[in-house]
């Protein structure tokens, strides 16, 4: 590796010739006010549901798993979708979502481990798919930001090619802000899976500054917030 | 792209002044752009501490980049990806030409970067008969035009979306509209089928993350997402000054990248990419390659000055305050980085042919004030039109020295007479009244028009209030 050696040398020799300062403490966060935990959860879903909706996401709120079924059961229902595709949900209770959907005559494309021959083949599928449903592992509240980590039974691309993405969420994976969502997955999660923070439907501003929804990804977000009022 | 000479300079851009249309586009972009940053700025109150915290990272990374450059190598070969170091542009694209020619590839499919802009990729890969494809719809837009980006983040930001309308009409053969909504369903239909085609795939780098030996991509349109998880190959480009130390460092530049650069708080997507794919997996690349380039980076970091240069996240704020931008545009510059930036990384990257560059300024000190990493840009600018003069291959003007020594020499003869300078100020002011506009002369004489050439004159004030600057007022 002889040019990576010279490389490096290049840039040992440019830092000796510059010494460093040091560098400056990074400062702590605000503190946080002391709150029940409804009252938390309350501040976070309110607060994720307005800024998903100022970025052109739309929220489905449930109150149980089971309604998230029939939400997005009648979510298809009502765009006419004639396909969708879901990766494995974290929610045991979700599993049934594909059976309620083929029970209305959706075509269902799971997605398990692929062989390797088939890969272009299943990508294609679920690029013909009009709904792509995926559960979100956490969200941020001050962005609206959803974040989902991939892997084989939980592939991205379904919440990329389809034109309208659902995906579920559980309110109490819902954290504040991207420094705590970072602390909480950790660099062990990051370093060994992909990961994908979704904020809002694809959008371009590349005309006239102009927004416009739905360029190489989904037109279309569904949030499906499942929000347990009685506690 | 390697910038035009000093003359071609000034030729571009006092066509883009009398460019009466370029000023309105870039004026009605440029005045969106701020006001989306300067909302989303005000709404967020941890701005300046994110923006310190963020500038205390980079200070770290920059200080130990050798370390951290060995542990990003180390993490990603770990799993898979293969690492390139390479020193100048000739190298980068050379390796990424034959990664391509080993992939069979027919068809590159590339996200938005400014890097592969940098080394003249397109042209490389062109050259070798392989087809490139942007496919960000600005860089789509530009790449049809056959013309190069205008600005960092939004390339098509010299068009309107009636140019575009009449492009797309020419150039794909679909019925005229200006409508931004089809113009965009237009490009997504086009491009779709070709993420699914290409064999390989090429983005650039926002951050690296040396812990976790992890890339990560953030992005508006999913173009990134596509071009790094579809194709069979996946190559991503990166400057060696995008490295951070740790996962945790990476919130303080998400929180403010975004807000500076377009108003948003987290762009839309933000991908985090590791390597290929594993053993069951749908998506991911079958082969990942990292290519680290330095390409005068390394001598930026050498220079005390000059290396803050390398802290720069490419959001384009100091492109969008900019008032030689702003009237300029971006291709006036020559420079695949335009505006304030521009002229301060391309010297370093282009060398002498970028010279002249940062003198394109009015250092007037906006793109400091903007800067989310508070990068001090004129002074900057100044260390390297010091550098540009003192440097006998350089731009030399000697004689304008003296002629400008020589002429202050003569004011401050006058000038330590408050009496004779008022009276000197007042019989200027009455003689040159007739031939002014507006309080400005438009046109003088030789050698006075060395000045009226470029810029009006403000007539003299008949009745001057001359200060003496040895007792200031309120002393």
């Amino acid at each position: 590796m002889s040019e990576f050696q010279k490389l490096l040398g290049d840039v040992k020799a440019a830092l000796e010739h510059a010494a460093g300062k040091r560098p400056h403490p990074v400062p702590e966060a605000a503190a946080v006010v002391p709150m029940t935990h409804m009252a938390r959860r309350a501040e976070l879903g309110s607060k994720f549901v307005r800024e998903l909706e100022a970025v052109g996401g739309q929220v489905l709120e449930v109150g149980s798993a089971s309604e998230a079924i029939e939400k997005i059961a009648e979510l298809a229902r009502r765009m006419g979708a004639r396909s969708a595709v879901s990766a494995e949900a974290l929610t045991a209770d979700l599993a049934r979502v594909d059976a309620e959907l083929q029970r209305q005559g959706v075509e269902v494309i799971c997605t398990g481990p692929v062989a390797k021959d088939d890969l272009a083949q299943m990508r294609a599928r679920i690029a013909r798919a009009d709904l792509g449903i995926v559960e979100a592992d956490y969200a941020i509240a001050a962005s609206g930001t959803l974040a989902a980590i991939a892997n084989a039974t939980r592939p991205r691309s379904v919440s990329l090619l389809p034109p309208t993405s659902v995906i579920i969420l559980h309110i109490d994976r819902i954290v504040p802000d991207l420094a705590t969502l970072m602390r909480t997955i950790g660099p062990e999660k990051v370093s060994e899976n992909p990961l994908v923070l979704i904020t809002g439907p694809s959008r371009t501003a590349d005309i006239e500054k102009r927004i416009v929804l739905g360029v190489h990804g989904p037109k279309e977000l569904y949030v499906v917030l499942i929000w347990p009022k009685d506690e | 792209m390697a910038p035009i000479s000093v003359q071609g300079f000034f030729k571009a851009s006092r066509a883009a002044v009398a460019d009466v249309e370029l000023r309105r586009k870039l004026e009605n972009a440029n005045t969106r752009q701020r006001d989306h940053a300067a909302r989303a700025i005000t709404e967020f109150p941890s701005y300046q501490r994110e923006k310190d915290a963020a500038r205390a990272v980079k200070e770290e990374a920059i200080g130990r980049l050798d370390q951290l450059l060995l542990e990003l190598r180390r993490k990603l070969q770990a799993r898979g990806v293969k690492v390139f170091f390479a020193a100048d542009a000739a190298e980068a694209r050379d390796y990424i030409v034959k990664v391509a020619r080993h992939a069979g590839a027919k068809l590159v499919v590339k996200g938005k970067s400014m890097t592969t802009e940098e080394i003249e990729l397109n042209e490389a890969l062109e050259h070798a008969n392989i087809e490139v494809l942007e496919t960000d719809l600005g860089e789509y837009i530009v790449q049809l035009r056959g013309e190069k980006p205008s600005h960092i983040i939004t390339p098509a930001i010299h068009l309107s979306k009636e140019d575009i309308g009449e492009l797309f009409q020419n150039k794909l053969q679909v019925p005229y509209t200006s409508e931004p909504a089809a113009l965009t369903a237009i490009a997504r239909e086009r491009l779709r089928a070709s993420f699914l085609r290409a064999e390989m795939g090429v983005t650039g780098v926002n951050f690296a993350i040396a812990e976790t030996g992890t890339l990560v991509l953030v992005e508006n349109e999913g173009n990134g997402r596509m071009t790094a998880t579809m194709p069979e190959t996946f190559v991503a480009v990166m400057g060696l000054e995008k490295v951070i130390p740790r996962l945790d460092d990476l919130s303080h530049f998400l929180e403010i990248l975004a807000r500076t650069a377009t108003g948003q708080k987290l762009t839309t997507y933000t991908s985090f990419i590791n390597g290929p794919r594993r053993p069951g997996e749908l998506d991911g690349t079958r082969e990942m390659h990292v290519v680290i380039l330095d390409n005068g980076r390394s001598r930026m970091l050498a220079d005390p000055v000059l290396r803050e240069t390398l802290y720069c996240l490419r959001c384009g704020a100091c492109l969008n305050v900019c008032p030689v931008y702003d009237r300029i545009g971006g291709h006036a510059y020559g420079s695949t980085y335009p505006g304030p930036i521009g002229s301060i990384l391309s010297p370093e990257l282009f060398g002498k042919s970028a010279s002249h560059l940062p003198f394109a300024s009015t250092l007037c000190g906006a793109c400091k004030e903007v800067c989310p990493v508070k990068i001090d840009i004129p002074r900057i600018l100044l260390h390297l039109r010091a550098k540009a003069s003192a440097d006998s291959e350089g731009i030399r003007w000697p004689w304008a020295a003296e002629r400008a020594r020589k002429g202050a020499r003569r004011f401050a003869r006058v000038a330590r007479h408050p009496w004779a300078a008022r009276m000197l100020g007042r019989m200027a002011g009455l003689i040159l009244r007739p031939f002014a506009h507006d309080g400005y002369l438009r046109r003088m004489p030789p050698p006075f028009n060395a000045w009226t050439k470029g810029r009006d004159f403000p007539l003299p004030h008949s009745k001057p209030k001359a200060t003496d600057a040895r007792h200031p007022p309120g002393t």
